[in-house]
């Protein structure tokens, strides 16, 4: 039998894994409403994210260093790949961006094992969170909680900007036409590879955070970036507010499932999508008419 | 008329098939070629048998996938669940009630069709290019179910799949008495299989519902409003593609002894997609010759060291500067080999163009 | 005309992928002049417009404004430099508010107009959804839209009474005149050839991508060759 203390835990757990894949999936998100990008190559900037993580952590820099430096790394590794591999394919079928984000995920982890090797990276949580705190007499890790409280504020603070901002409405209209965007005067190439560029961060971001509480090894974006597409259909496609809901679904049934039937945590996240595609193709929160294209 | 020309508005001579009768000598040579070669190469270079022995169950891989890939236009990134379906039926197969190869490769066939139809079925529902992660997702689920042996945990067996060791020790097949264990035998099994199979998908592509699958890539919309059920031909197609992909997969496990979870993983998709790419996508022998390269590219390129980082590199250069791959390559050099070049110039001066941020 | 028109389109040839459109296409557009170009369904008028804004740069030719070469230019690049367009079926952003819509145009560049003046009717929509606005009002904030950002010299209006009400064809044309009124340079493309000829100082005739015809708009609207062989009107 599962205990109460066990259960809250999972749910902190869960909550967690579900605003740093809020992270991740914020950034899919942006990238395929604005430029009808499916970028598999994100769970590899994620990963990215990781690895820098770890290697600052081990240069003798301390985390917080590591949890701002990282991220733009993988920021200007972003802003390379979209200039040097996407722009080139604007406006060509839509197919050739997927096939290209493939080979870069291909092309990430291969480099990946040939610098950092094969085996799993041992990446330590700060030495001052590494203790636990209690609430009401349930024990939870401080990291875990730093993470919780940390991310829910950043996915809150896009979530803003996106709906309050003069960039959020610059973005909203580029999603919606960007030729008329550049028209009035824009530079919508620019506003492209910017965004690419802070989904990466973003994505950096959430590895960074995750590296200590998860296996740093040269496959772990694929599992990520499956997870996120996931969240994407179960949520439905360009509903940002979806995403962000059915990521804090998805984090607690992963939280839960760990806890109950650890192995099955991956498959029962498919099943869910597969249920939300049967009884509603367009997502838990699309409308029938959304059609993102 | 055929409905690809109602789409179009053609009518008169059919220019459009696939492979036409020169692509089908060359076909029929390229079999004879590897008929006759057997017994020379079994002699003086038995390595290469085994090489070319996986040429021909890649390229059936390739073809099959191409029939959804380029030719119907769905992108299927899952095909890894065919191939590793088609496999593990014939550890099943041939590890209990029979060798016998007609039975085993019927069965491999079954299994696979079911398993593309269940998936094609779902999949289908994405919006655009969601198919293909969808195809992907759903792929790693048998992936899991493999790995982490789930059908012996729920039925409390010992093992079906046998996790992560796969299913090991595949004895070869048997038809008439006749075994094919050695891989000089299984070198011929696999030519005449494999023959047999793309002689069909060639056959298929170029039938009435060839022309439909070409015309679901070509114009949707429009052939939705001649009347034709969209939905049901793209999960016809990716079945039928499934099917053929699943006699890969039941070609390939023997060989190498083991059906393992890595033929159902994410990579061995990859590997076909890239394989198409590099071929050629949606021209059905470009793929094949893709397979080839990509086979023997592994044989060389694993001296020199990680030889899936270039591929990598090699794929993305591809689908920027090549998306047409060898197939597309080799047409325009023999049309005018000038136009060829000036093409590439081009090709170099537009990609710098397009990266300044020019939109055109 | 004086010696440097604000636009001058020399001999461009415009594709659409594989399709000529324009062929060898010339006009001119002198400073404060309202031109219209007129002509059939297909017959490339909108392509001029896409073609002079950059988003359909033309293959061959020059486009030159105020002098200076812009073919090859970005479309936001030949915005900042002057030029607006106020497209075809007007392509405002539904989904964003009338304030939303009015202020982005105006983030691109500094001119503060306060289009709010000019078009009263979008004043009391400030915060309804575009999607929501009427064809006449979504046309006048198509216009407003074109109006502020950088300094507008040269507005392309395509269509701009396309699908409309009698009584709203009116209040656009008054707009125009307005905008003329105010020294602002305009090429017109439009459908309804009457009413462009009777706001335009001059017009081309346009078909299958070639310029046909150039005259005044009176000479045009009295020109009953012109009208039938081209224009398609008794």
């Amino acid at each position: 039998m599962v205990g109460f203390e066990a259960l809250v835990r999972a749910t902190i757990l869960g909550l967690q894994f579900g605003t740093t894949l809020a992270l991740l999936v914020a950034g899919l998100t942006l990238v395929f409403g604005l430029m009808d990008v499916i970028n598999l190559a994100h769970g590899s900037l994620y990963m990215l994210g990781a690895y820098f993580g770890v290697t600052l952590v081990d240069a003798g820099g301390s985390f917080w260093l590591a949890l701002v430096v990282a991220p733009v790394a993988v920021g200007v590794v972003g802003l390379l790949m979209e200039v040097f591999t996407l722009r080139p394919l604007y406006g060509r079928e839509p197919l050739y961006q997927i096939l290209v984000t493939l080979g870069l995920a291909f092309v990430v982890e291969e480099s990946v094992k040939e610098v950092w090797g094969t085996s799993a990276q041992n990446f330590a949580a700060p030495a001052v969170l590494a203790g636990s705190i209690d609430i009401a007499g349930v024990t939870y890790s401080q990291y875990q909680a730093f993470v919780l409280l940390f991310t829910t504020v950043l996915v809150a603070a896009i979530w803003v900007g996106l709906e309050r901002t003069n960039v959020g409405v610059l973005l909203q209209a580029t999603a919606h036409d960007p030729e008329m965007v550049d028209a009035l005067g824009f530079d919508v190439s620019r506003v492209f590879t910017g965004v690419f560029a802070v989904s990466a961060v973003l994505a950096g971001l959430a590895g960074v955070l995750l590296g200590p509480a998860r296996a740093v090894t040269p496959s772990m974006w694929f599992n990520v970036v499956l997870l996120a597409f996931a969240i994407i259909v179960i949520g439905g496609l360009g509903n940002f507010r979806g995403a962000i809901v059915a990521s804090l679904l998805v984090g607690l049934l992963t939280g839960y499932a760990a806890l109950l039937v650890p192995s099955y945590t991956e498959l029962l996240v498919f099943a869910l999508m597969a249920v939300v595609l049967l009884v509603r193709p367009a997502g838990i929160f699309g409308t029938a008419t959304g059609d993102p294209g | 008329m055929t409905v690809l020309d109602r789409l179009l508005d053609r009518s008169g001579a059919r220019t459009d098939e696939v492979l036409g009768r020169r692509g089908r000598v060359a076909l029929v040579l390229v079999f004879c070629g590897l008929a006759v070669a057997g017994p020379v190469i079994d002699v003086i270079a038995t390595f290469w048998l085994h090489v070319l022995t996986r040429v021909m169950i890649f390229a059936l891989f390739a073809i099959s996938l191409d029939l959804v890939f380029g030719y119907t236009g769905l992108p299927s990134f899952g095909h890894a669940a065919m191939f590793g379906v088609g496999g593990y039926t014939v550890a099943f197969v041939t590890l209990g009630p029979t060798q016998n190869l007609l039975v085993t490769i019927a069965t491999a066939a079954l299994a696979s069709a079911t398993v593309a139809l269940l998936i094609g079925w779902l999949s289908v529902r994405g919006t655009g290019l969601f198919f293909a992660f969808l195809t992907l997702a759903f792929a790693q689920v048998l992936y899991l179910v493999a790995f982490n042996d789930l059908p012996a945990q729920l039925l409390g067996a010992d093992k079906i799949t046998g996790g992560d060791n796969g299913l090991v020790g595949i004895p070869g097949y048997e038809l008439f008495g006749v075994e094919f264990g050695g891989l000089f035998e299984y070198y011929y099994l696999t030519l005449v299989v494999v023959g047999i199979c793309v002689a069909l998908l060639i056959r298929i592509a170029n039938s009435e519902f060839g022309r439909v699958l070409q015309g679901i890539r070509e114009n949707e919309d429009r052939l939705t409003a001649l009347g034709y059920d969209v939905t049901r031909y793209k999960v016809i197609a990716f079945t039928v593609s499934g099917t053929f992909t699943g006699v890969a997969g039941a070609l390939y496990a023997p060989l190498v002894r083991i059906a393992h979870p890595s033929q159902l993983f994410w990579l061995t998709s990859a590997d076909g997609i890239i394989m198409i790419l590099v071929g050629g996508i949606g021209t059905l022998w470009g793929p094949m010759v893709g397979a080839a390269f990509i086979t023997v590219f592994e044989e060389f390129a694993t001296v020199v060291g990680n030889w899936h980082l270039y591929l990598g590199v090699l794929f993305v250069t591809m689908v920027i500067f090549l998306p047409g791959g060898i197939a597309g390559a080799i047409s325009t050099v023999a049309r005018s080999p000038r136009e060829a070049l000036s093409n590439a110039r081009r090709a170099g001066r537009r990609y710098v163009r397009r990266v300044r941020g020019d939109r055109h | 005309m004086s010696a440097h028109p604000v636009l001058a389109v020399e001999g461009i040839d415009t594709y659409y992928g594989r399709s000529h459109v324009l062929f060898d296409l010339s006009l001119e557009v002198g400073a404060g002049e309202t031109v219209a170009l007129i002509g059939n369904n297909g017959a490339g008028k909108t392509t001029t417009l896409r073609s002079i804004m950059g988003l359909t740069p033309p293959e061959r030719g020059r486009i030159l404004f105020r002098g200076e070469e812009i073919q090859g230019c970005k479309p936001n690049e030949i915005r900042r430099r002057g030029v607006s367009l106020v497209p075809e079926d007007r392509r405002i952003f539904p989904s964003l508010t009338v304030a939303e819509n009015v202020e982005l145009a105006a983030a691109a560049g500094s001119t503060t107009t306060d289009v709010y003046d000019r078009f009263p009717v979008l004043d009391d929509r400030r915060d309804q959804r575009a999607g929501t606005l009427s064809g006449g009002e979504q046309q006048m904030l198509a216009i407003a839209r074109g109006l502020v950002g950088p300094p507008t010299e040269l507005l392309l209006l395509d269509e701009p009474t396309e699908g409309l009400a009698p009584q709203i064809v009116e209040d656009v044309s008054e707009v125009v005149e307005a905008l003329t009124d105010d020294g602002i340079t305009i090429l017109l493309v439009e459908q309804n050839a009457e009413l462009a000829l009777e706001l335009a100082d001059r017009a081309y005739v346009i078909e299958t991508g070639r310029i046909v015809h150039e005259a005044g708009g009176d000479e045009l609207l009295h020109d009953p060759e012109v009208l039938e062989t081209h224009l398609g009107v008794r």
